[in-house]
């Protein structure tokens, strides 16, 4: 005797069909999750002020046309993926993604708060984002006051990882010449 | 994003009814809205379709006129939950129903020949909250009736009707709402 309850999944296709029906408000923190439409914590203060410091750190990018900085937007991942990571740095375009939601090609590096568990991050969005072939994801984890760097994605998960204490500086691959002290990151 | 627990969204009725109305869905999927999740019915046997008619057929002979028998449909039962049980006995005509479903039920039954633990918990928690005051399930497996009565008015885990039986296939029963009348176990089961 099995038990076969399955909640009903969603692609990405319908996930922005029922945005459009206006069932979900603006308030509502979302992000499609394999099928699963996820509801995100609120932000905290600490949470915020990384992303604007991220933001702030990468803002010569942005102002050279070397990126497109996108944060908390939608990327189509996947056919039942679109997660909202909390800042890309994407590859510039003319109509600023009016037009369709960047895919994973249009990705350079994606970063994720978390300001008291990584553990979604890591077990549930990291493998996403390798399988889809996110270059760089970054994890700044507040909690622990360091960052972690993935790259190298195949479809079974990130080659290679490394982590960041306070007082070291990382560069994301995509530009190799920027550097950040991760002391500028974590508050 | 640091979530800790994953919490998939809610969806309300009227979220629901909104999406329904939209051809959101497929018109041949089985859903039911539970607790603001959206839940995928098993496609049926023939076992199970067969003890849905004979039920049908049962509660149309004993409950008369003022009810109605409503088999598969709808119920909009609270503001997160529209289940769409095998088998509702309503008061009142079809037509009553044309603008909004019915909201309450004298009578629930569910056939199950798989999913004993999600009508026998899940299902009967939700039927209590509601206050439906007769929740039976046809038990396939076990070839007997299960009989819940009674809603307990502060719905706890594994509390939710106050009274349960279960009538084998030698026995009769008489739903609450019709007293005087009595039906055979046996004519429930394929």
């Amino acid at each position: 005797m099995t038990v076969q309850l399955c909640r009903r999944l969603f692609t990405a296709d319908e996930y922005e069909r029922m945005a459009t029906t206006g069932i979900f408000g603006e308030d509502d923190r979302i992000e499609l999750i394999d099928g699963e439409i996820v509801t995100m914590t609120p932000i905290g203060s600490r949470h915020a002020g990384a992303v604007n410091r991220l933001l702030n750190l990468f803002l010569p990018l942005q102002a050279e046309y070397a990126a497109q900085l996108s944060i908390q937007n939608p990327i189509r991942l996947s056919e039942n993926s679109e997660p909202q990571p909390d800042l890309a740095l994407l590859r510039p375009r003319s109509d600023f993604y009016a037009s369709s939601h960047p895919g994973p090609q249009d990705v350079l590096l994606l970063i994720e708060v978390a300001e008291t568990s990584t553990d979604f991050d890591r077990q549930i969005k990291l493998p996403l984002y390798a399988k889809a072939g996110i270059p760089e994801v970054w994890l700044i984890d507040l909690a622990t006051e360091q960052i972690m760097a993935f790259s190298d994605p195949m479809p079974t998960g990130y080659q290679r990882s490394a982590t960041y204490p306070r007082g070291t500086v990382l560069t994301p691959l995509a530009f190799p010449s920027t550097l950040l002290p991760t002391d500028a990151i974590l508050t | 994003m640091g979530t800790q627990t994953v919490q998939t969204r809610r969806f309300s009725r009227q979220d629901y009814e909104r999406l329904v109305a939209e051809g959101f869905f497929h018109p041949e999927e089985r859903l039911e809205l539970v607790d603001g999740e959206l839940i995928m019915m098993t496609p049926q046997g023939s076992r199970h379709a067969t003890a849905v008619c004979l039920a049908e057929g049962a509660l149309r002979s004993l409950f008369g006129a003022g009810f109605s028998v409503r088999v598969q449909l709808p119920i909009a039962l609270d503001p997160d939950s529209e289940p769409e049980p095998d088998l509702a006995v309503v008061t009142g005509s079809p037509r009553d129903y044309r603008d909004a479903h019915p909201q309450t039920a004298v009578l629930i039954v569910e056939v199950t020949d798989t999913a004993l633990p999600y009508d026998r918990e899940r299902k009967a928690r939700l039927y209590a909250k509601a206050g439906i005051p007769e929740y039976w399930i046809v038990n396939l497996l076990e070839g007997c009736l299960e009989i819940y009565r009674h809603p307990a008015i502060v719905s706890s885990p594994g509390a939710a009707y106050q009274s349960h039986s279960v009538a084998s296939s030698s026995d009769t029963i008489s739903p609450l709402a019709a007293p005087e009348r009595s039906l055979a176990v046996a004519d429930l089961l394929p």
